[in-house]
């Protein structure tokens, strides 16, 4: 089992262009936490992530205008996982990074798709899998917005 | 093993009025995700919680200022558990409403600590919880704004 066969493939990208209002309203329509930034539409480069906690506290919090591009708020160094990286490594990622959603790369770091904390605790629950509390406490750990 | 033993007591509270920016500062200053809305300061009574993700959507998405008072923005359909609740039921009650913070209450429904994800897996890892897994599975289900709470 890969990262690819648990990921959600073409997941909703945004671009450093993009307003923190827009983003926010995407977050929304796909009911996601967290959006890769990739630098353009047609290549889909990683160069960042935002997520709801980003826009809130960044955004919000610190008297930003909701016209903000996300380039000013995002996260800049990544953690992503390979397609071909194994449920393990992308646990370890996320633990290791206390993130719950993950890009998946390929080799020119072009986003192929997300993997969420439910997608391995569904996949964890089918194998039963002993170290998942482990994973769930590292990964649940509060965490301050420039995690 | 019950609640009280794991709840941080005495949680950052808000009041309805408290602005929208005010609550994002302040879950930035406590590191916290989630904050419970109390009627004021000195009853603690709670009348909702308000989350990161709720200001995000909710105010910055929609359109409103920053000024915007927690009241507008809040989900007052709160789940809470009272102190002596044991873990089972708490994690029961986070798995059924899909949240990762609960208030706990007391009799007269004040705010006397909040009991998140993050203490539950560490407490139910030390004791080997079989189910645990089921649980995360059905809390990190992705949900709505309006779900958070029901």
């Amino acid at each position: 089992m890969k990262a690819r066969d648990i990921m959600t493939e073409n997941p909703a990208c945004i671009t450093p262009e993009t307003t923190a209002r827009q983003a926010a309203r995407l977050m929304e329509d796909h009911d996601v936490g967290s959006l890769p930034v990739v630098e353009s539409e047609a290549n889909r480069r990683l160069v960042g992530v935002v997520t709801d906690r980003d826009l809130a506290l960044r955004v919000l919090g610190r008297g930003e205008s909701p016209e903000v591009q996300v380039r000013e708020v995002m996260s800049g160094n990544v953690h992503c996982c390979r397609a071909e990286d194994s449920l393990d490594e992308v646990e370890n990622a996320m633990a290791k990074n206390q993130v719950r959603r993950i890009p998946i790369v390929d080799e020119k770091n072009c986003v192929l798709g997300m993997v969420a904390q439910a997608d391995l605790a569904r996949e964890r629950k089918a194998v039963g899998a002993k170290d998942l509390g482990k994973v769930l406490e590292k990964i649940s750990e509060p965490a301050g917005v420039g995690r | 093993m019950k609640a009280r033993d794991i709840m941080t007591e005495n949680p950052a509270c808000i009041a309805p009025e408290t602005s929208a920016r005010q609550a994002a500062r302040l879950m930035e200053e406590h590191d916290v995700g989630s904050l419970p809305v109390v009627e004021n300061e000195s009853n603690r009574q709670l009348v909702g919680v308000v989350t990161d993700r709720d200001l995000t959507l909710r105010v910055l998405g929609h359109d409103k200022p920053p000024e915007t008072p927690v009241r507008e923005v809040m989900s007052v359909n709160v789940h809470t558990c009272p102190p002596d609740a044991s873990l089972d039921e708490v994690e029961n009650t986070m798995a059924r409403y899909q949240v990762r913070r609960i208030p706990i209450v007391d009799d007269d429904d004040r705010v006397v600590g909040m009991v998140a994800q993050a203490d539950l897996a560490r407490k139910l890892r030390a004791v080997g919880a079989k189910d645990l897994g089921k649980v995360v599975e059905k809390i990190s289900e992705p949900t709505g704004v309006f779900s958070a709470f029901g």
